[in-house]
């Protein structure tokens, strides 16, 4: 087959350098954050970790007889046990979190099913920690809770950029937890976001979805996907004026 | 039945797509990015996160799209001044591809944006025109027939294209 002479002319005329094929840091640095909820195993890369820590959870709920009312301490228990921690004192997903901090951050209602909770901690080491609550009781990303970020206490994406620049940093930093409800998809996003001024509101471009903004950076929102092939939500994030003050789609200035 | 690939685990995939990135470091490099392996380390990142979406059989084009859409909002932020709104679709101006022959460039740069990216995915991203089509989201025989105009108008802008003129470009 021959090549036309535009692209052999074009081809010739390239003298940009050949691009290192790998980087073997970004990888890592990269798979050390929470992947895809929909593979259950990127974000159960410890995943026999995980079980035994989330049985170990169970059990001491079962043998304390853990009620509805101990949730904070629920919270607490799994934030303390951090299933999304990598296990090396030192490292950076090594957070540990705050229990004082610990709190029913912000609330979702997903039609037809109940409410999910986003439950919120900071850590001594200026990381965060996050869970998701789904109305049946599992937190989202544990045994029993389905697909989802794996709970516990994760470095800001300004600590990660410091180790090598990974992110654009928008303002936005969240995690996703899926949740089928009469076989209709629902994403719930849950985190944290900072604006150039305190944030009252998030709103989802894509859906036109929009929800509360707690202490001025804590937020949950549940989108419908029609289509889980797409990414399709854009977030942005406004004042008590309704001036856009984060924008996912734009670095923060 | 499953095919090999869907058995993979999730970071086995990943290290399928993460073979592209210097693909994409180069396709963010030609579109003139002031920071091509941020914008590849950030679309890394993103098709991490999307992984269930990235087809492993060539994943370039989605990766792509995905450093396209980075690309936009970084010469949106870094170009504010000289950005124009055209059919709900926002063109920004940017320097040209790095690493061109002068005379080669200048003759790419004539070109109309759509034109010159039909031409710029094929041959220097080295895309089949099936690929280079989902890149840009129309179909495999509309982008035959640019690329096909591509070729022409490209070949034709060389012969009069002598004295290297502006170096910027509208990222299609």
């Amino acid at each position: 087959m021959t090549v036309h002479p535009a692209i052999t002319r074009l081809r010739a005329a390239d003298r940009s350098p050949q691009e290192s094929p790998t980087d073997e840091r970004l990888f890592t640095r990269i798979v050390a954050t929470p992947g895809d909820p929909r593979l259950g195993s990127t974000h159960n890369r410890r995943g026999r970790r995980r079980v035994a820590v989330a049985m170990a959870v169970g059990v001491a709920l079962i043998g304390t007889g853990a009620a509805w009312a101990a949730v904070t301490s629920d919270a607490t228990h799994l934030f303390l046990s951090n299933p999304q921690d990598s296990g090396k004192p030192g490292s950076l997903w090594h957070q540990s979190v705050i229990a004082s901090s610990v709190n029913r951050a912000a609330t979702v209602r997903i039609p037809g099913s109940g409410t999910a909770v986003f439950w919120y901690a900071k850590t001594r080491q200026g990381g965060w920690c996050a869970a998701l609550r789904l109305p049946s009781g599992h937190w989202s990303g544990m045994p029993g809770g389905g697909s989802g970020t794996v709970p516990g206490c994760f470095p800001t994406r300004t600590q990660i950029n410091g180790l090598g620049k990974v992110y654009v940093i928008t303002g936005f930093d969240y995690e996703e937890g899926l949740l089928t409800v009469k076989g209709h998809l629902w994403r719930i996003y849950y985190g944290v976001v900072d604006g150039k001024q305190p944030v009252v509101r998030v709103i989802d471009r894509e859906s036109g979805r929009s929800a509360p903004v707690k202490d001025g950076h804590l937020f949950a929102i549940a989108i419908p996907d029609a289509d889980p092939t797409t990414d399709s939500v854009r977030f942005v994030a406004l004042d008590n004026h309704g001036t856009v003050v984060a924008d996912e789609a734009h670095p923060l200035n | 039945m499953r095919s090999p690939r869907e058995s993979l685990s999730a970071e086995q995939r990943f290290r399928v797509v993460f073979a592209s990135l210097g693909a994409v470091v180069a396709y963010a490099r030609r579109r003139g990015s002031s920071d091509p392996e941020a914008i590849a380390a950030e679309t890394m990142m993103i098709a991490w996160r999307r992984l269930a979406d990235v087809p492993l059989d060539d994943p370039r084009p989605w990766l792509f799209v995905t450093a396209r859409n980075l690309l936009h909002a970084e010469h949106r932020k870094r170009s504010r001044a000289t950005a124009v709104l055209s059919d709900d679709r926002v063109k920004v101006v940017s320097t040209g591809p790095a690493g061109i022959e002068p005379r080669v460039l200048n003759a790419l740069i004539s070109l109309p944006p759509h034109d010159r990216e039909a031409l710029m995915l094929v041959a220097l991203d080295d895309l089949t025109p099936a690929m280079a089509a989902r890149v840009l989201g129309i179909n495999a025989n509309a982008f035959r027939v640019r690329l096909f105009r591509a070729r022409r108008r490209f070949l034709a802008a060389l012969d009069e294209v002598d004295v290297p003129r502006s170096t910027e470009m509208e990222i299609a």
